[in-house]
């Protein structure tokens, strides 16, 4: 219905009070900021949460809002990474590797091996610094380019694809994959 | 795409909840809205009182560079209401308007409204 509006016209309706806008707006961003919180946290519960707390942020200061500087896109990325970065200092680490296997069902066996894959690569995420996380999570599991990567990390294009080879590397060493 | 990319893409991302926009549209329903404050400048001269005090201070200036004239000289004073009178027209003032919000700041200026409203 409001598909033709761009972002930032949207906000602007949305400091007025628009609620359909902002369902526009949610429609728009939802998927986007619960996968980057989702890929920081680890924890799909963490990351609704803190997805929830984004959107009624914005909802409250829409008239705040000034995006001469960086377009809206960049600016809630940015306040995503941010508020994950937060919610993650509150969570305790609580990936547990499933070793337990309690049946002998082939393919309950799969699917737990699966999980403990799953698990194990959670962790070794998890287990980055803190820029490195970022810039793998908005340039790999986001799909954004470098550039945008580094205007929302405020850091330079150089600087992100740095922090993305020693992120593969970490991953790498952490996860026993052969370079290649 | 190398493993680590295959490895990295095993790891599957839940969706959101079904339910997930009813919930934010209920929790949005009670916060207040920050709202911009209007040009302060603009919004103090579309105010009554502003707009009474600055037609007055205009008739005030008008007077003063006239100069207050000798209650004996008549045809003088004449003048000088006429004069005012011109200036509450134009500023769209009711004489009650600037008797209430003048009767008790200034004594000569009361004369003249004293004298305006009687003649």
């Amino acid at each position: 219905m409001y598909s033709s509006y761009t972002d930032e016209q949207l906000i602007q309706k949305i400091a007025l009070g628009h609620k359909l806008m902002f369902k526009e707006l949610v429609a728009r961003y939802k998927n986007k900021l619960f996968g980057t919180c989702y890929r920081m946290l680890q924890n799909a519960e963490a990351a609704e949460d803190a997805t929830q707390e984004i959107f009624i942020k914005i909802w409250q200061n829409a008239a705040k809002l000034d995006f001469n500087r960086a377009s809206f896109s960049t600016w809630v990325y940015r306040v995503a990474i941010n508020a994950a970065t937060d919610a993650k200092r509150k969570i305790k680490d609580e990936f547990e590797l499933v070793t337990d296997i309690a049946s002998d069902d082939a393919d309950q066996i799969e699917q737990l091996h699966q999980q403990q894959q799953e698990q194990q690569i959670k962790q070794a995420i998890s287990k980055l610094p803190a820029n490195q996380q970022k810039a793998l999570v908005l340039c790999f599991y986001q799909g954004l380019s470098n550039k945008q990567a580094a205007e929302i990390l405020k850091n330079s294009v150089k600087g992100v694809e740095s922090l993305l080879v020693r992120a593969k590397l970490n991953l790498k060493k952490q996860l026993g994959v052969q370079n290649g | 795409m190398d493993e680590l990319d295959k490895i990295l893409n095993n790891v599957k991302q839940p969706s959101i909840s079904s339910n997930f926009e009813d919930r934010l549209m209920q929790n949005i329903a009670d916060v207040p809205q920050y709202k911009k404050p209007t040009n302060w400048l603009s919004s103090i001269f579309n105010h009554n009182f502003m707009r009474v005090s600055t037609g007055f201070a205009s008739i005030a200036l008008i007077i003063t560079i006239l100069g207050f004239n000798d209650n004996n000289d008549i045809e003088s004073l004449h003048e000088e209401i006429e004069l005012y009178s011109y200036a509450v027209e134009e500023f769209n003032l009711s004489q009650t308007e600037l008797i209430l919000e003048y009767q008790d700041e200034n004594q000569e200026i009361d004369e003249y409204i004293n004298l305006l409203t009687n003649s």
